[in-house]
């Protein structure tokens, strides 16, 4: 992979980047059926163009700042993603542009261990780190099985 | 999935299709000794007090009675509101579509048999008695 096209998003203060090839959709705020009887990173169900898709939760992200707004239940931006043949859907605070990363610039994870980061990038201010959808919806599957 | 005719309650939140539903019934104290709550099948409990309800669900060798609170409402929804659940994410759970309302709500569709499968063994079944045909009159 000589250049990656990544989506940058917010979550929790915390500038995050994933896989544009993935994400079909970027949607407003949605409505969110809550289904019990999931736990972890699958949140609910939310309805995406007569589908019901559920909605993966990206948690335990370290607050970047503490002035950053913190999860508050609501999130402006939906992100709308197909990983293993499965549409999902995961929710954050904004989602800005997309950019090009040359493949030297994927740094191992260093600075910001959380669940889920693959990479880090640093662009001389911000490291951002580079979050693999297609895990995180690996471990909601072998969860819901 | 075909339009049918679905039982909502605990406000909307919930439905399970009518065809399965083998009766309804007031709450009596013979009954209580054998009904259980939807927390008991880990459902979100009912925030109603009254009317208090008892659903008689049919499926298989061992039926389930199942106390509700509030108001009871059947709707004819047809195929297009019927929205089944990707089984890779749901196939285990006792769930099997979201149900789209003319408002724009979202129920969710309870699948009979796994609700019934759901319960464990430890869960009183619903008596025969209570469920014979002779006693299904509407109440």
């Amino acid at each position: 992979m000589s250049q990656a096209r990544l989506l940058a998003v917010e979550l929790d203060g915390q500038p995050l980047l994933v896989d544009a090839n993935l994400v079909q959709e970027v949607v407003g705020e949605c409505s969110i059926v809550e289904v019990p009887h999931v736990s972890g990173n699958l949140h609910g169900i939310f309805l995406w163009k007569g589908k019901a898709v559920p909605l993966v939760e990206l948690t335990n992200v370290p607050q970047r700042t503490l002035d950053a707004p913190r999860h508050s239940g609501q999130r402006r931006r939906t992100l709308v993603f197909r990983a293993w043949g499965e549409w999902a859907g995961m929710r954050v605070d904004d989602a800005t542009d997309v950019l090009s990363i040359e493949a030297r610039q994927l740094q191992p994870v260093r600075h910001n261990p959380f669940p889920f980061a693959r990479y880090e990038v640093d662009d001389g201010s911000t490291i951002r780190s580079v979050i693999d959808l297609p895990s995180l919806l690996a471990e909601v599957l072998e969860l819901s099985q | 999935m075909s339009a049918e005719n679905l039982l909502f309650f605990r406000r909307n939140t919930y439905a399970l299709p009518e065809s399965a539903i083998l009766r309804v019934a007031n709450l009596d104290h013979e009954m209580r000794q054998h009904t259980l709550d939807l927390q008991d099948l880990g459902l979100l409990p009912d925030e109603d007090q009254a009317p208090v309800r008892v659903l008689f669900v049919s499926v298989g060798p061992r039926p389930l009675s199942l106390i509700v609170r509030g108001p009871l409402l059947t709707r004819r929804i047809g195929a297009e509101g019927i929205i089944r659940l990707p089984s890779a994410f749901f196939g285990s759970s006792v769930f099997e579509a979201l149900v789209r309302h003319e408002s724009d709500r979202l129920s969710l569709l309870l699948a009979p048999e796994r609700l019934v499968a759901s319960r464990s063994d430890s869960m009183p079944p619903a008596p025969a008695m209570l469920l014979t045909r002779s006693n299904c009159e509407p109440s």
